[in-house]
């Protein structure tokens, strides 16, 4: 890989370590959430580093072109996040719906206690 | 038995006096005395307004939950208060209060679900559209298929629940197209189950939940709903 490729590339890396790290310390993302991507962060720059580990891997695995692996785990890992995140929003959804109901029922109640 | 109707209502301000004076008169005529809750399901229009005018029992929910959230609410509402049988019965017109002491009468004969069916034998007359029909018709065979047990209506909206079944609507209550996947489950769970006809009327005024063009979204994920709450199997 091109030295200039690869310094800018981790450049990008550095920028979104910052981005993750400024996200949690603003309390928009939590710690939970920002570690995951700092790990992720770190196994991405592992592999600018060492090229070869993709490489070697891809040949082990059967690939002709090391790129499809890269792009093949890159799609499984997408797919896997957002489902992830489906299942999230649908308890989310669920707890809302019982906070709903339950502040209106209750609500109701002390309105006809005060009359 | 202590007997609560569960009163859902979505912008319903043209039908909901309706609806409530339909039960007023039944209590005057009935030797049953039921009560109602009309459950305000975050209406745009005026429906809370007419229902506090009118001083009617009416829970506003905060935000709006969509139709199984709303009859929900009313379970809880049912379960918290000791009710031995709430009833669902529809705030737009369509139901008949006439048919509430047969949903009430089989309860008392021991079944723990009863559903006010429109096609269980010729005497209903409400025809909906044939496609609709053809719809209904494949859930039917369906869930027969899923459970062994033939449902004829398995998407009214007018059905009656005993305190078992309260407790368990009170707790799990599926969200979008609750009816179809709610008797699934309590057909799984070993619940007995009866049909008794009904007729219904065309809604009086406004339009219903179900738009044409989100049908067959609406059958496909209705299917899926069936077949996975058949299977016996249960987290927690």
């Amino acid at each position: 890989m091109n030295i200039m490729l690869k310094v800018f590339i981790l450049l990008l890396l550095l920028l979104q370590l910052i981005l993750i790290i400024r996200t949690v310390k603003l309390k928009k993302l939590s710690m939970k959430y920002g570690s995951f991507w700092i790990v992720l962060l770190i196994l991405m720059t592992l592999v600018v580093i060492f090229p070869n580990i993709v490489f070697s891997l891809s040949k082990l695995f059967g690939f002709e072109v090391s790129s499809n692996m890269v792009f093949l785990l890159g799609f499984f890992f997408l797919f896997y996040v957002i489902f992830i995140l489906t299942i999230s929003i649908s308890i989310q959804n669920e707890k809302i719906k019982l906070l709903i109901q339950e502040i209106s029922i209750l609500k109701e109640s002390v309105k006809k206690n005060e009359k | 038995m202590k007997t609560l109707l569960i009163i859902p209502a979505y912008n319903e301000e043209l039908n909901i006096e309706k609806t409530v004076n339909k039960i007023i008169k039944y209590n005057k005529k009935s030797k049953n005395q039921i009560d109602y809750v009309v459950i305000n399901d975050g209406s745009t229009d005026e429906t809370l307004n007419v229902c506090r005018k009118n001083n009617y029992n009416v829970i506003p929910l905060i935000k709006n939950l969509g139709i199984g959230g709303a009859v929900q609410t009313g379970y809880k509402y049912a379960y918290e208060n000791d009710y031995d049988i709430a009833i669902q019965f529809d705030g737009d017109g369509q139901h008949d209060e006439n048919y509430i002491d047969i949903l009430i009468n089989e309860i008392e004969k021991g079944y723990d679900f009863v559903i006010g069916s429109r096609f269980v034998s010729e005497l209903s007359k409400f025809k909906s559209t044939g496609t609709r029909r053809f719809g209904i018709k494949i859930l039917s065979l369906l869930i027969k298929i899923c459970t062994g047990k033939k449902i004829y209506d398995p998407t009214s909206g007018f059905r009656a629940a005993n305190k078992k079944v309260i407790k368990i609507f009170a707790k799990n209550y599926p969200t979008e197209y609750p009816e179809p996947e709610s008797t699934t489950d309590l057909i799984r769970k070993k619940f007995k189950i009866t049909e008794v006809p009904v007729e219904m009327h065309k809604r009086e005024q406004g339009t219903s939940s179900i738009k044409p063009l989100k049908s067959i979204y609406y059958m496909f994920s209705v299917s899926i709903a069936i077949i996975i709450t058949s299977i016996n199997r249960e987290g927690k």
